[in-house]
């Protein structure tokens, strides 16, 4: 085979109009898709600079407030004095903890439209800090999840698939496949060929758009480290190759095995609802089946029975509670004090909390778990997982985002709590901890983006083989019609 | 009797072929050599084996028993080196209807060479085969049914194979464009082109043929020298060995 037929194929292409028309959804699709992201990262970006702004500029005023309230004097409510460690520590200092986006968050909406990108944290309880966050973009919800990753998961095959509805079958039909195959003895190599040609018509522009959003200025306001991105987008492009790959050896396989254009429309069709809809359906209700969703009702409950008992339970009980941990104050603790009977009410509601919320926890993780090894039931879920990881929108990202909010929340907690409880003006507005996110190692990203490329090009290469093997033996499958 | 090379082979040879699809016998022991630079006609009525003869020799098909060889290659041993020697014009020359004739050379070609051949190769190629120099540039679907099969000629000659198979080549040819192919058919067997050429026309089988055999029911009834006999005699040969086969059948 010689640079004749790779002529002739991209001719036959170019005047394909099937082909033009594949080109003109998928790039219409795919700038819709991707104007779509980068208003929402563009949005998103500045709700989180706004948001870190005003955290700043409250905690500035109050701690000048603090200072001209100490040498002036003045009368002020206990309830808004920023001297009041409770009012700082609850309130006037409250930080909104950011996950800042990846240089590629405007590719995959993945779980950030289900989890906010900020969690604010204060004195209040964990679970209340993380309710407020979850009404933190209507306009995002209402326009729903159409990012580039939905164009990768779910547009791209069917395109890729109409591509190579016609191949081989169109020559198979026409009675050409013996002058193809006499004159190429094998038809591996012509197949592979073809169906490569295809595959980069729908690649080669997801790629192109998905470099461009990444380009794109004011997409990286948070200054992502330029490594960070570089190497996220080259595995964003990895599993975007092996995604689409498979559904190219699988097209190919499948145009093997049938006799014409409509078998092959058919079979090809059938493919893409059971591995893009079905299957990932199937496997969403039988995660529901084994591990249902916790109720949040139930816990709402639990905890206003706790926080009854604890304030029925009056002083007496918050001072037992102070004797247990005396790491929380002095011998000077007013236990009658609102600020600090408010604070060990709180204390002691989540510590009777403690078993509901670790069973909560325990069922997250174990439908976490299922959740990683049901991906294995579809390529479209695997690489959809592997799309939002990528761009930094993935279930993990989170967690781990989450972990760092609960280890700062304590450190809140341990800074302000003792600082309550011993009721003494506040002036430390200087000392009070300041949040860092710290960014996951790329190792761990990059191994787990391994196992979804290598998922998806070990399926491409078995169905590539299958397909390579039947091509060579169809002459023969020919000659007995 | 078909020239052979110095080991006793003939670029073309059928021992013994036999093939069944369910109870049809296709083939009932099929004997045949075709020499260098000779051109056989294979007649047959419909259903004689004619097409079975040809998918076995360009190993589409695996016989039952028997041999088929190519330039001395078996080709149920070793199809694709068998494949090398040969050339195929199939009866209905199908073509990429949005490739120009010269394209489709190109392309159909470059298939089976590891080097792409020079335009001005392709298009000597093309005149060969009788496609005017005003057809090559146009694409194939303004071209008529004579006209693909003289691009399925030019890919036949590109090829520059030692043996060419021909399933019903002139079907559906206009007289002159049967014409035209049997000059270039004749050019290639004076060339040392060996030929097999399965058919029903009588008249064009004895104008190119240097031997024709006639085939029914699978097996090889009377082979005619084409020189020593005229065009009544040769259809009443032809008429008699399919008569005399049907009334035993029957």
């Amino acid at each position: 085979m010689n640079s004749a037929v790779v002529r002739g194929e991209v001719r036959l292409l170019l005047r394909d109009p099937a082909v033009w028309i594949v080109l003109l959804v998928l790039v219409v699709t795919l700038i819709g898709a991707a104007s779509q992201g980068v208003l929402r990262q563009h949005a998103e970006i500045a709700v989180l600079t706004e948001m870190a702004n005003a955290d700043a500029d409250r905690l500035e005023s109050a701690t000048w407030d603090a200072i001209r309230l100490e040498e002036q004097g003045g009368n002020v409510s206990r309830f808004r004095d920023p001297r009041n460690a409770d009012v700082v520590g609850r309130r006037l200092a409250v930080q909104h903890l950011i996950l800042p986006p990846t240089g590629l968050a405007a590719l995959a909406v993945g779980q950030s439209d289900l989890h906010p990108a900020w969690h604010p944290v204060s004195l209040e309880p964990r679970d209340q800090l993380l309710a407020e966050g979850e009404l933190n973009s209507p306009r995002q919800l209402a326009v729903g999840r159409f990012d580039v990753s939905f164009v990768v998961v779910f547009v791209a095959p069917l395109l890729l698939l109409g591509l190579l509805a016609g191949s081989p079958a169109r020559e198979r039909e026409s009675g050409m496949l013996p002058l193809l195959a006499v004159q190429r003895g094998q038809l591996g190599g012509w197949l592979a060929l073809r169906t490569g040609l295809r595959l980069l018509i729908v690649l080669l522009p997801i790629l192109v758009v998905g470099v461009m959003v990444v380009l794109l200025p004011g997409s990286d306001a948070f200054e992502a480290a330029a490594f960070d991105t570089l190497l996220r987008l080259v595995l964003w492009a990895g599993a975007v190759t092996g995604y689409l790959t498979f559904w190219a050896a699988l097209g190919a396989w499948l145009g093997t095995l049938v006799r014409d254009t409509a078998q092959s429309v058919l079979a090809l069709a059938s493919s893409w609802l059971l591995l893009v809809i079905l299957l990932p359906a199937i496997a969403n209700v039988s995660l529901e089946l084994s591990y249902p969703q916790p109720s949040r009702i139930e816990y709402v409950n639990a905890m206003r029975a706790a926080t009854d008992l604890a304030r029925a339970e009056g002083s007496e009980a918050l001072q037992q509670y102070l004797e247990d941990h005396p790491e929380m104050a002095g011998d000077d603790v007013d236990v009658d004090d609102f600020f600090a009977q408010r604070l060990l009410v709180q204390e002691r509601v989540e510590e009777a909390l403690l078993p509901l919320s670790t069973a909560f926890e325990q069922q997250r993780q174990a439908r976490a778990r299922q959740v990683s090894w049901l991906r294995w039931a579809s390529p479209a879920m695997l690489a959809s997982a592997g799309l939002a990881d990528a761009a930094g929108t993935s279930e993990s990202r989170q967690a781990d985002f989450l972990q760092q909010v609960h280890g700062f929340h304590d450190a809140w907690r341990d800074f302000f709590g003792p600082r309550v409880l011993a009721g003494r003006p506040f002036f430390e507005h200087d000392r009070i901890p300041t949040f860092e996110y710290s960014q996951e190692p790329p190792a761990r990203l990059a191994a787990r983006m391994a196992v979804v490329m290598l998922g998806c090009f070990g399926l491409s290469v078995a169905f590539g083989l299958l397909a390579l093997r039947r091509a060579r033996s169809l002459p023969k499958v020919m000659g007995n019609e | 009797m078909a020239a052979s090379d110095a080991g006793g082979h003939c670029p073309l040879e059928l021992i013994g072929l036999r093939k069944r699809f369910g109870p049809v016998q296709a083939l009932a022991g099929l004997d045949l050599r075709v020499g260098a630079g000779e051109c056989y006609a294979l007649l047959g009525p419909n259903g004689a084996g004619k097409t079975t003869a040809l998918n076995i020799l360009l190993g589409f098909l695996q016989p039952d028993a028997g041999t088929a060889r190519i330039a001395a290659v078996d080709v149920q041993a070793d199809p694709d080196r068998a494949r090398r020697n040969l050339a195929y014009i199939p009866e209905q020359v199908q073509l990429y209807p949005r490739l120009s004739g010269l394209e489709n050379l190109a392309y159909f070609h470059g298939l089976g060479a590891s080097e792409a051949m020079a335009d001005a190769q392709l298009r000597d190629c093309l005149r060969q085969a009788g496609l005017t120099d005003t057809a090559h540039d146009r694409r194939v679907h303004t071209y008529s049914k004579g006209m693909r099969q003289k691009v399925g000629i030019a890919i036949a000659l590109a090829r520059r194979a030692p043996v060419m198979l021909l399933d019903e080549p002139t079907s559906g040819l206009d007289p002159e464009a049967a014409f035209e192919l049997n000059n270039s058919l004749r050019d290639l067997a004076a060339r040392g082109v060996t030929i097999l050429m399965a058919t029903h026309d009588l008249f064009r089988a004895r104008e190119v043929a240097s031997r024709i055999g006639i085939l029914v029911a699978g097996r090889l009834q009377q082979e005619v020298d084409p020189a020593s006999v005229g065009g009544a005699e040769l259809e009443s040969l032809y008429l008699a060995a399919v008569r005399d086969l049907l009334g035993r059948a029957s």
